[in-house]
C-alpha cells in the first residue's frame, strides 16, 4: 500500500483508464494496417494522415447506428449483458503495475492503481466475470446462433482459463507472492552465469508455463485461431449476431481491452514489465519498455489471426484438456522439484 | 482492517466509473441513432430463412460434462495457490502433501480420459 | 458515519436483494443471475473482512465455475418440461423451512459463541498480517494443521470427477448425445428423433427416389448416419 492521498491514486487509476480506451481505439488501427501488410494491401488511408482518424470515424458511425431490440429478447438480459464484458475487462487494469512509486511535483505517486495480494487471482477473477457477457448476451439474443456461440464460447473459455489459472502456479513457487507488482519487480534483479548479466524474467526460467499463457491468454481472448464463438463463416458472429450499435461496440471494446490486457499480464508476468534498460533510473524509460513489449505482444495476436486458421471444435477442447492440462501441471511439479533442490530442501 | 485505506477501493471506484462510461456509450446511441424498428428487422437473425420455432437449440451433454470437470479442476487450482506462494516454507512435507493430492487427482483424470469424457465427437 | 459501514450497508443490502431475487424470479436464467449478483457481494463482504484471498476465490470458483454449471445445466433442459420445481410439495416446503430454520440457529450459535463469548479462534487479523498476509496463513494452515482434511479434499475431487463422468456418460444419455442439433431449420433434427432409426418415406415411393422437398429436409450431425437414413442413402 502505497502512502499516497487516495485522490492521486484515482487520478492515476482515471489516466489509465483513458489511456486503455484511447490505446484500444489505435489497437483497431493498428491491426488493420499490421493485416494489410500481411495480405499485400495498405489498410485504411483515407481518413487522416495514415487512415489514424480511422477509430473516431468508427466510433462516430457506430453512435449513428439504430440500437436494435430483436422481438425474442429477454430484453432487460440483453441491455445489460455487454456492460459486463466492458466493465470486467477494464477492471483488470486495476492490478497492472506501470512502475514504482515515483515523485512527482513533490508527491510521491504510485505507478498502479492497486497493489493487491492476490492480484494475479484478481485477473483470473475479472476473467470469470467475463463469461457472463458473453453467455447472457448469447442467450438473451433469442437467437440459435447466439446461444451455440454463446455456450460453445463458455465452454472454450472455462477450459483455456484453467490452463491460464495452472501456468501461473510456476511463478508463483518462484516469487513466492501473487501481488503483480512484486513479481514485476523479482525480475528487474539479475542472475549471473559465469562472466554473463542476464535478466531474470520468468520467460527464461518458466518456458514451457510461458507457451501455455500465451496460448491460453489468446483463447480466452476469443481470437483466431480460437474464435470459434465468433465465427463468421458458420455462426454469423455467434453471440453478437443480434448486437447493434454502441452495445456492440461495448462487446468490441471489452475484447480489444481484453487483448492489451492480456499482453500487459503477459508482458508483466514473463518479460519482465517495465525492465529494461535505463528503467530503474528512469520512470518513463520502464513505461516505454513495458508498452513496447505489449505492442510486440499484439503484433503477435494480429500475426496468428492472419497466419492460422480456425480450429475446429473438438480440436479446440481436445487441445486444451488432453494436452496443455497435462503439461500445465507437469510444469508445476518440475518447478517445484527444481526449486526443493535450489533450496536445499530435499533430505 | 479499515475498509477506505484499503487497496480495494480503487477496484470500487473502477466499478463506478466503468459502469457509468458503459452506461454513456449505449446510451448516446439511443439518443443520437434512429429507431425505425420494423417486423423484418426485430425477427431473429436466421441468415435471411424465416424462422419457424422459437429457439431451443439442444446441446450435446459433453457441455456439461465439461463444465463439471472444469468445476473440479479449478478446485484444484484453488488449494494449489496456497501451497505455491508458500512452498519454501512449507519444503518437502508440503510438496509431498501436494504430489499425493495431485496424484490422486491425476488418478480421477485418467479415468475421465479413458471413459471417454474428454472426447468431443 | 463511518464509510466502513456505509460499503458494509451497500453490499449486505445488495447480497440479500439478490437473494431474495434467486428465489422469487420465475426465469431460471434470471434466477441464476441474480445468484451472481449475490455471490459477488459475498465476496465484496469477504474482502472487506480482511480475507481477500476468500473473495477472489469466490469469484473464481462460485460465479466462474459453479453458475457456469448451473446456467449450462438450465440451458441444456427445456424450462417447460421442468418439475413444478417452484410450488413443490407441502411435506418438501415443510421439511425445507425446518431445515433452513436449523442452519440460522446454527450460525447464530456460531457467531454468538465467537464473538459475544469473546472466544476468537487463534487466526485473528493482526496474526495474518504478521504471517505476510491471507494466502500465506492460508497455506501454512491448510498444508500443516489441516494436512489429512486436504488430502481428504483431494479424495471428494476425485468422487466428483467419477459423478461427472458416470452421470455424463453418453449411453446414459441417449439421443441427446448422437444428435447435436439440425442449424438451418431446428425441427429437422427433431422428427428425425421422433422418426426413430430408418424412418419411411411417405406416399408409398420407392425408398431409393425419395428425395425429401426443400422444407423438410433434414439436417442430423450424428455418430452413425445409417440409423437415420436409408440403407445406402449416406454416401449420396
Amino acid at each position: 500500500m502505497g502512502d499516497q492521498p487516495i485522490w492521486i491514486t484515482f487520478i492515476v487509476t482515471f489516466v489509465i483508464m483513458i489511456v486503455l480506451l484511447t490505446s484500444m481505439a489505435y489497437t483497431t488501427w493498428y491491426e488493420r494496417k499490421v493485416l494489410a501488410r500481411f495480405q499485400d494491401r495498405i489498410g485504411p488511408t483515407r481518413t487522416g494522415p495514415a487512415g489514424l482518424l480511422q477509430p473516431l470515424a468508427d466510433a462516430v458511425k457506430l453512435m449513428g447506428k439504430e440500437d436494435l431490440i430483436p422481438e425474442a429478447a429477454d430484453r432487460k438480459v440483453f441491455y445489460f449483458a455487454p456492460m459486463i464484458t466492458f466493465i470486467t475487462a477494464i477492471l483488470a487494469a486495476a492490478v497492472i503495475p506501470w512502475g514504482g512509486t515515483i515523485e512527482l511535483f513533490g508527491q510521491s505517486v504510485n505507478l498502479y492503481p492497486t497493489d493487491l495480494n492476490v492480484g494475479a487471482l484478481f485477473i483470473l477473477a475479472t476473467g470469470s466475470i467475463g463469461v457472463y457477457g458473453i453467455i447472457l448476451g448469447g442467450w438473451s439474443s433469442g437467437n440459435r446462433y447466439s446461444l451455440l456461440g454463446a455456450i460453445r464460447s463458455a465452454a472454450q473459455v472455462i477450459s483455456y482459463e484453467l490452463i491460464l489459472g495452472f501456468s501461473l502456479v510456476g511463478i508463483f513457487i518462484i516469487t513466492g507472492t501473487m501481488s503483480l507488482k512484486e513479481i514485476m519487480f523479482r525480475q528487474h534483479e539479475t542472475i549471473s552465469f559465469g562472466p554473463f548479466e542476464i535478466a531474470n524474467w520468468f520467460v527464461l526460467s518458466q518456458p514451457l508455463a510461458f507457451v501455455l499463457f500465451v496460448i491460453a491468454a489468446v483463447a480466452e481472448t476469443n481470437r483466431a485461431p480460437f474464435d470459434l464463438p465468433e465465427a463468421e463463416s458458420e455462426l454469423v458472429a455467434g453471440f453478437m449476431t443480434e448486437y447493434s450499435a454502441m452495445r456492440f461496440a461495448l462487446y468490441f471494446l471489452g475484447e480489444y481491452i481484453s487483448m492489451i490486457i492480456m499482453s500487459l499480464f503477459a508482458s508483466t508476468l514473463f518479460l519482465g514489465g517495465t525492465s529494461g534498460p535505463g528503467a530503474d533510473t528512469y520512470w518513463p524509460l520502464g513505461i516505454m519498455w513495458l508498452v513496447l513489449k505489449a505492442i510486440a505482444f499484439l503484433f503477435f495476436y494480429i500475426w496468428l489471426r492472419a497466419t492460422l486458421p480456425r480450429f475446429r471444435f473438438d480440436q479446440l477442447m481436445g487441445l486444451a484438456w488432453k494436452v496443455l492440462l497435462p503439461l500445465a501441471i507437469l510444469n508445476i511439479a518440475l518447478t517445484a522439484f527444481f526449486r526443493l533442490i535450489g533450496n536445499g530442501q530435499v533430505f | 482492517m479499515e475498509f477506505l485505506g484499503s487497496n480495494w477501493i480503487v477496484v470500487v471506484f473502477m466499478v463506478v466509473a466503468t459502469f457509468i462510461m458503459g452506461f454513456a456509450m449505449a446510451g448516446i446511441s439511443s439518443v443520437v441513432g434512429p429507431s425505425r424498428p420494423n417486423k423484418a428487422k426485430s425477427a431473429p437473425y436466421e441468415s435471411g430463412i424465416p424462422d419457424i420455432k422459437p429457439v431451443r437449440p439442444q446441446f450435446t451433454a459433453r457441455f456439461y460434462v465439461i463444465g463439471m470437470l472444469f468445476v473440479i479442476f479449478d478446485l484444484e487450482a484453488a488449494f494449489m495457490y496456497p501451497w505455491a506462494v508458500n512452498f519454501d516454507v512449507l519444503g518437502m512435507g508440503g510438496f509431498v502433501h501436494m504430489m499425493i493430492f495431485v496424484s490422486l487427482l491425476l488418478l480421477s483424470y485418467v479415468y475421465a480420459w479413458k471413459k471417454g469424457a474428454l472426447e468431443w465427437v | 458515519m463511518s464509510w466502513e459501514l456505509v460499503f458494509f450497508a451497500v453490499f449486505s443490502a445488495a447480497m440479500l436483494l439478490t437473494g431474495i431475487g434467486v428465489v422469487a424470479l420465475e426465469n431460471p436464467v434470471h434466477s441464476a443471475i441474480s445468484l451472481v449478483g449475490c455471490f459477488i457481494n459475498v465476496a465484496a463482504l469477504f474482502v472487506m473482512l480482511g480475507a481477500e484471498f476468500l473473495g477472489v476465490l469466490q469469484i473464481i470458483i462460485y460465479t466462474g465455475a459453479v453458475l457456469v454449471l448451473v446456467l449450462f445445466t438450465i440451458m441444456l433442459v427445456d424450462p417447460n418440461k421442468l418439475p413444478a420445481f417452484y410450488v413443490g410439495k407441502p411435506m418438501q416446503r415443510n421439511v425445507s423451512a425446518i431445515v433452513g430454520a436449523i442452519l440460522m440457529v446454527e450460525l447464530g450459535v456460531a457467531i454468538v459463541t465467537r464473538v459475544a463469548l469473546e472466544q476468537i479462534g487463534p487466526h485473528t487479523n493482526a496474526m495474518v498480517d504478521q504471517m505476510g498476509g491471507n494466502v500465506q496463513a492460508i497455506g501454512q494452515v491448510m498444508l500443516s494443521e489441516y494436512a489429512l482434511a486436504f488430502e481428504v479434499a483431494s479424495l471428494v475431487l476425485t468422487v466428483g470427477v467419477v459423478g461427472a463422468v458416470v452421470v455424463g456418460l453418453p449411453n446414459r444419455l441417449g439421443a441427446l448425445d448422437t444428435v447435436t442439433m439440425s442449424l438451418g431449420h431446428s425441427r429437422g433434427a427433431e422428427d428425425a428423433i421422433a422418426a426413430g432409426p430408418k424412418f419411411e418415406s411417405p406416399m408409398n415411393i420407392p425408398a431409393e427416389r425419395y428425395v425429401a422437398p426443400v422444407g423438410e429436409r433434414k439436417v442430423v450431425m450424428t455418430k452413425d448416419p445409417d440409423k437415420y437414413t436409408h440403407p445406402g442413402e449416406t454416401s449420396k
